[in-house]
């Protein structure tokens, strides 16, 4: 690989790098779904720097084309990413969804004093009126 | 002390039917029952009058925020129920498809304490005149065999939205209840659960009034999405003690 793409690889990756970093720091995204990220500006960062180790885990894992192992990694780090997106999105809307409920019983009760208060009412008006 | 029944009437766009839906009950109210008789609707975020009927005439309602699904919309309903203590909960369609008449058969097996649930069945006994069309009828024939073969639940009718649940079943349904389409597929998470389903018949109107909100396209995603879950769920260990 010629020493100008290298040094290319290597400017944009550690900008990447920077970028996740400056996001976390200005609380734009959380910690915890950040690690992900940091892992894979961090593999960017290496690989750019050490394409050697490509190479090397390329003939060590069976692949012809180092490029290859490269594109494979990232399809999957990828996937991965993807696959933990929709399983915060699933538990997210499971929670938006007990919010919005519960917040149309409370605007329910607050408005009709206790609940049920009507149900009540009516029982024993009935009662009142069967003389029991 | 007489039963608290509820009915839970969940209500998308159905300016049309909803107080036509809520006359009856009060008519039904008036006769001699053995269960007190309350209801409530949920507003699933409609885009018609739906609320502002529901508001000028004084029918009790919950509003939500944003649309749910009739999944979100029903299960606010249970939550409610269990909120307040009832011991029935039933769920009635706000579109005038549902018979009020044929609400006490359909509770009479949780009154008995027979069983946990009631489903009330458009397809046993005597057949009414809305069987729904043919193209449904062959969905939910294969739907009541994948969930006897995968869930063991012998279902005619498991696509019925008329359907009563008793205290337990009342407290599993607010806690858990699939979010689209969740006929079918409350009736495999209960039967898994441990609690007895038993069919009643009953007799259904045609839609008096809006339009469904099942297209072709989506009546096709129902039926791989409901069968899906279905299996996955009849994979799901045997969770009983409820």
């Amino acid at each position: 690989m010629s020493a100008l793409l290298r040094i290319e690889m290597l400017i944009m990756a550690l900008c990447f790098f920077f970028i996740v970093f400056r996001t976390i720091n200005r609380r734009k995204m959380q910690i915890q779904y950040s690690l992900l990220w940091l892992l894979i500006a961090f593999c960017m960062v290496i690989v750019a720097a050490f394409p050697q180790l490509l190479m090397g885990l390329s003939s060590l894992v069976g692949i012809k084309v180092p490029a290859n192992l490269l594109y494979f990694l990232g399809i999957l780090a990828l996937l991965m990413l993807c696959f933990s997106l929709s399983s915060i999105v699933s538990k997210q809307s499971e929670q938006i969804k007990r919010l919005a409920q519960i917040a149309a019983i409370h605007a329910y009760v607050d408005k009709h004093g206790q609940p049920c208060a009507a149900a009540e009412a009516e029982k024993s008006t009935l009662d009142e009126e069967k003389g029991s | 002390m007489k039963p608290k029944v509820l009915l839970i009437i969940p209500a998308y766009n159905e300016e049309a039917t909803i107080l036509k839906v809520s006359h009856e009950i009060c008519a039904y109210r008036m006769s001699e029952r053995s269960f007190q008789l309350d209801y409530i609707i949920i507003n699933d975020g409609s885009t018609d009058r739906t609320k502002e009927i529901c508001e000028e005439e004084g029918l009790p309602y919950l509003d939500l925020p944003f649309n749910l699904g009739i999944g979100g919309a029903v299960q606010t309903g249970y939550l409610f129920a269990e909120t307040c203590g009832y011991d029935i909960a039933v769920q009635f369609d706000g579109d005038g498809q549902h018979d009020i008449a044929y609400l006490e058969p359909l509770i009479q097996p949780l009154l008995q304490k027979k069983s946990h649930f009631s489903v009330g069945s458009r397809f046993i006994g005597e057949r009414g005149a809305f069987q729904s069309t043919f193209s449904r009828r062959i969905g939910i024939r294969m739907l009541s065999g994948i969930l006897n073969i995968f869930s063991s639940v012998k279902m005619t009718d498991p696509t019925s939205g008329f359907r009563a649940a008793d205290r337990e079943a009342i407290h599993f349904l607010a806690a858990h209840y699939p979010v689209d389409y969740p006929e079918p597929e409350s009736l495999a998470d209960l039967s898994k659960k441990g609690f007895s389903i038993s069919e009643v018949p009953v007799v259904m109107r045609a839609r008096a009034g809006g339009v469904s909100s099942i297209s072709t396209v989506k009546s096709i995603y129902y039926m791989v999405k409901v069968s899906l879950a279905i299996v996955c769920r009849s994979l799901q260990k045997k969770q009983g003690g409820r």
